[in-house]
């Protein structure tokens, strides 16, 4: 009697399994499938369309033509005989100071000479440009 | 700030051209010269001359021409015919027929102590200027072949227009003929006293002109000058013996200045309407404006 109600008692405590949730399956499921979807959006986006193949170019680029510049320097020197002075020629230009502030408020004064002009850039004798001096006299206005 | 200057005579008194750069003056200077020798009644050869001399009601003129007669007629304009450019049949009556260029002048005070009474001119009531008719469309001058045109006085200042017009691209610049003067920049001007003493203003001037017209300039004989009364065909006596205005371009101030002297010490300062002055008989020196900055 002893023996036969152990066997009962192994045999009266069989388990059942537990039933697993169907959210866990759901979620691996569209995980999967959003993850191949990203990856393939990858590629279509890097023009690696594995529907399409392999991208081939459409146009080739046409090479850069080459220019060649050509620049022709012609030197023309023109010379003038220098004129021989006159007792009439007119006199040269000379230099006066002019106020800068818009109403001076004394006459004008007599600026020292400035430097002497730079030489002709010629290769023949030119008549030197008029040397600039000081003023012979202010601005006036009178009779005429 | 230095400024060139190029002298030289020309239109019967002495030009001077200043410019902060001196390689415009000679382009400068030969326009001067060349617009004097067109406009010039002293030459029977001038384009003047020509026209003066030409038959016909309506002449072909260059634009020169018409430019300085528009101008003149501007002037005759602005101060109601005062400056009349049609008196030079007046002017050869009154002794003026050519250049005075080296006929002795007479003094000043002595000319206003035989000179007749003083009174004010007038313009001539008949207006000859006003049948001067300028017609750019066509390149011609119309006018009565009787009426013939002296540009003495006008010519200058608008020649003082043109030669400043070259200079002033250059930059500050003054174009001086013989009083009558175009300026860019900031500049000072002496006013001359005509009496020979010495100058009775300093006039601050920028960008603008001034000019001066006297009896002093030119005298002969006992009392006479180029400076007409229009209604009478004679040298006018007014009690003003020098005009000095400022005006925007120099051939309006030439206009003003003489109209000034002609109108008389009253309303010679109502025409000063740019500023100026006038030296009476006596030597006194009445203002006009506010652009005087020193009176000796």
């Amino acid at each position: 009697m002893a023996g036969a109600a152990g066997v009962a008692a192994m045999t009266t405590e069989r388990r059942r399994p537990a039933k697993l949730p169907a959210w866990p399956v759901a979620a691996g499921t569209a995980g999967t499938f959003l993850a191949a979807l990203a990856f393939l959006a990858g590629q279509v986006r890097d023009g690696r369309d594995p529907a399409l193949g392999p991208a081939v170019p459409v146009a080739a680029k046409p090479a850069p033509r080459e220019i060649v510049v050509r620049k022709i320097i012609r030197r023309v020197v023109i010379t003038h005989p220098a004129p021989r002075p006159t007792a009439s020629a007119a006199p040269p230009p000379v230099a006066v100071a002019a106020p800068s502030a818009p109403a001076p408020s004394a006459p004008v004064q007599s600026a020292p000479a400035p430097a002497p002009a730079p030489a002709p850039v010629v290769s023949a004798p030119a008549p030197p440009p008029p040397a600039p001096a000081p003023a012979r006299a202010p601005l006036t206005t009178r009779s005429s | 700030m230095t400024l060139h200057e190029l002298a030289f005579p020309s239109m019967g008194t002495r030009v001077r051209l200043l410019a902060s750069d001196p390689s415009p003056l000679p382009t400068a200077r030969a326009e001067v010269e060349r617009l004097a020798a067109r406009l010039t009644r002293f030459d029977a050869g001038s384009e003047l001359g020509a026209l003066n001399a030409d038959p016909r009601p309506v002449v072909p003129a260059s634009a020169d021409l018409r430019a300085a007669v528009r101008a003149a007629l501007r002037g005759a304009e602005l101060t109601g015919g005062l400056a009349d450019p049609t008196l030079l049949a007046p002017l050869e009556r009154a002794g003026y027929g050519s250049s005075l260029l080296g006929v002795p002048r007479t003094p000043l005070r002595d000319a206003l102590a035989s000179a007749p009474a003083r009174r004010a001119a007038r313009p001539h009531p008949a207006a000859a200027w006003r049948a001067v008719e300028v017609d750019d469309a066509a390149g011609t001058i119309a006018r009565p072949p009787a009426v013939r045109l002296d540009l003495g006085g006008s010519a200058k200042g608008f020649i003082a227009d043109r030669a400043a017009g070259l200079l002033a691209p250059y930059g500050p610049c003054a174009a001086d003929c013989g009083g009558d003067m175009r300026v860019h920049g900031a500049h000072e001007v002496l006013a001359e006293d005509p009496f020979g003493g010495e100058p009775v203003a300093a006039i601050a001037l920028c960008d603008g002109a001034i000019a001066t017209s006297g009896a002093d300039a030119r005298l002969w004989g006992a009392a006479s000058h180029h400076l007409l009364d229009p209604a009478t065909g004679v040298p006018a006596w007014t009690g003003v013996v020098s005009a000095t205005a400022l005006a925007p371009t120099a051939a309006e101030a030439e206009a003003l200045a003489k109209a000034a002297l002609l109108a008389g010490p009253g309303a010679g300062l109502a025409l000063l309407r740019h500023g100026g002055l006038l030296v009476l008989d006596d030597g006194t020196v009445l203002r006009a404006g506010a652009r005087e900055a020193v009176a000796a």
